[in-house]
């Protein structure tokens, strides 16, 4: 449970990685809205588990100074991420030397 | 970010810090078609790249004299006063400088925040400083222990010369971006000062001001965005009668600069009082004159933009400024939480004590 938000973060960011390589660059939008529905999933999980104590023999430690600033990192990205979606237009356009193996 | 909170081990708090600089490096030029991103970004990149040796050399000097990557083990050592500790601690300070953006180790903010896309500029003025003071809470107070008051000179010069350095600057901008980009400068002044007092209600009302900057400085951006996206600017002149053209907007963008500049009740005038409050219970009167000196100074700029907001003629055009509905959800949260946490900030400042308490 320690390491609730950040596995559920990690399993959020795989989540995305795969809808945008499927949804393609014309659907950002709708990506980005799955961003923003796993962010305030995961913004309601920190306010709701209460999870204390130490991980790592201490290394990482869950307490109440972490637990603010998960939450508060958490609130300030859901913004950021909702603010986003408004942005017009697909993607920028991939530069072909951008990747070697495109180039050839 | 989420593991740099929790980090109490000096190396997953460096490899943490950087898993969160990356990102940023490469969100800053993420409108790559736009040469003005590519050039912020390479900047950001360049300064970060900077801070992070600086930071990394700093952590070696520790290691190399403590012998130990742990907090707990590294507050024993501080303790002794070695040199190498405090010069290491000293390099430290200067990296996290770089990363939250203190005077003089700024000079990456302005044309970032000005060239990348605004959604993300907004994000990058709050998140990531408080990510710098999450580490500096984490080395400074709970590190460095029960030497955590020879910290405060540092800290608060450092915080001084921001805060004037910060509004000073801002005072002759005429783009929103790099206006609020100076003006974030000068906050982490103030959040500085609260840091100085290493006591644990300064950590609290630096926690406090956190959440309370995260509202007003990522609504305040939102507006501009919204502007941006309806007339492709972000200059001040663009906001002009924007009362006349859409006045819930102007309404907004209004109490966004109040909280911003600690005007009573919104939530940005407790924010800086409990500030200033804690400099003052730990002697450190020179900050308090100083931080409510240039909070009427910052007032000018600030009023500046809401002189033009409200007394300024449109620039061409009266017609409303169309929201989109993502961004006006943000703006509306974000002014609500303003005004709602200024008429009653009891329960935040209770959360914020509470979540300072485990450091001392």
């Amino acid at each position: 449970m320690l390491l609730a938000l950040e596995l559920g973060l990690g399993g959020l960011i795989v989540v995305v990685l795969a809808v945008g390589l499927f949804a393609g660059p014309d659907r950002r939008r709708e990506v980005g809205v799955v961003a923003a529905v796993g962010l305030l999933g995961l913004l309601a999980l920190a306010l709701v588990i209460d999870a204390r104590g130490p991980l790592a023999a201490g290394a990482f430690q869950v307490d109440g100074l972490a637990v603010f600033f998960k939450r508060l990192f958490l609130g300030a990205t859901l913004l950021g991420v909702v603010g986003g979606l408004a942005r017009p237009g697909p993607a920028p356009e991939r530069r072909s030397l951008e990747s070697p193996s495109w180039a050839c | 970010m989420l593991i740099l909170a929790s980090a109490r081990e000096l190396v997953l708090l460096f490899v943490a810090f950087e898993l969160m600089s990356i990102p940023l490096y490469v969100l800053a030029g993420f409108a790559k078609s736009e040469e003005r991103a590519v050039e912020a970004a390479l900047k950001f990149f360049l300064v970060g790249s900077l801070s992070t040796a600086v930071f990394a050399y700093g952590l070696s000097f520790l290691y190399g004299a403590t012998g130990t990557t742990a907090l707990p083990a590294l507050a024993r050592a501080a303790d002794r006063g070695h040199p190498l500790v405090v010069l290491g601690l000293l390099l430290v300070f200067a990296g996290i400088g770089f990363k939250v953006a203190a005077f003089p180790f700024h000079m990456w903010v302005p044309d970032t925040y000005e060239a990348a896309t605004t959604p993300f500029v907004a994000w990058l003025s709050v998140a990531p400083k408080a990510a710098g003071f999450a580490a500096i809470f984490r080395i400074f107070v709970e590190g460095v222990a029960g030497g955590g008051a020879a910290w405060t000179p540092v800290a608060g010069f450092l915080g001084g010369v921001t805060i004037v350095a910060g509004n000073l600057l801002a005072l002759s901008q005429t783009d929103a971006k790099r206006l609020l980009a100076y003006s974030g400068i000068a906050h982490i002044g103030y959040l500085l000062v609260g840091v100085a007092a290493m006591t644990p209600f300064g950590v609290g009302t630096v926690l406090f001001y956190l959440v309370a900057y995260v509202f007003s400085n990522m609504g305040a951006f939102m507006v501009v965005e919204t502007v941006q996206l309806s007339e492709g600017t972000t200059a001040i002149q663009g906001l002009r009668g924007l009362a006349q053209r859409s006045p819930v907007l102007a309404l907004a963008m209004l109490v966004f600069l109040l909280s911003l500049g600690g005007i009573p009740f919104v939530v940005g005038f407790w924010a800086k009082l409990y500030v200033l409050w804690a400099a003052a219970q730990a002697g450190l009167y020179g900050l308090v004159l100083l931080g409510a000196v240039l909070t009427v100074v910052a007032l000018f700029y600030y009023l500046a933009v809401a002189r033009a907001l409200y007394i300024d003629a449109p620039a061409a055009t009266a017609a409303p400024v169309p929201v989109p509905p993502a961004l006006l959800l943000v703006i509306l949260v974000s002014a609500v939480a303003v005004l709602a946490l200024g008429l009653y900030p009891g329960p935040l400042v209770d959360a914020a004590f509470r979540a300072a308490t485990p450091l001392f």
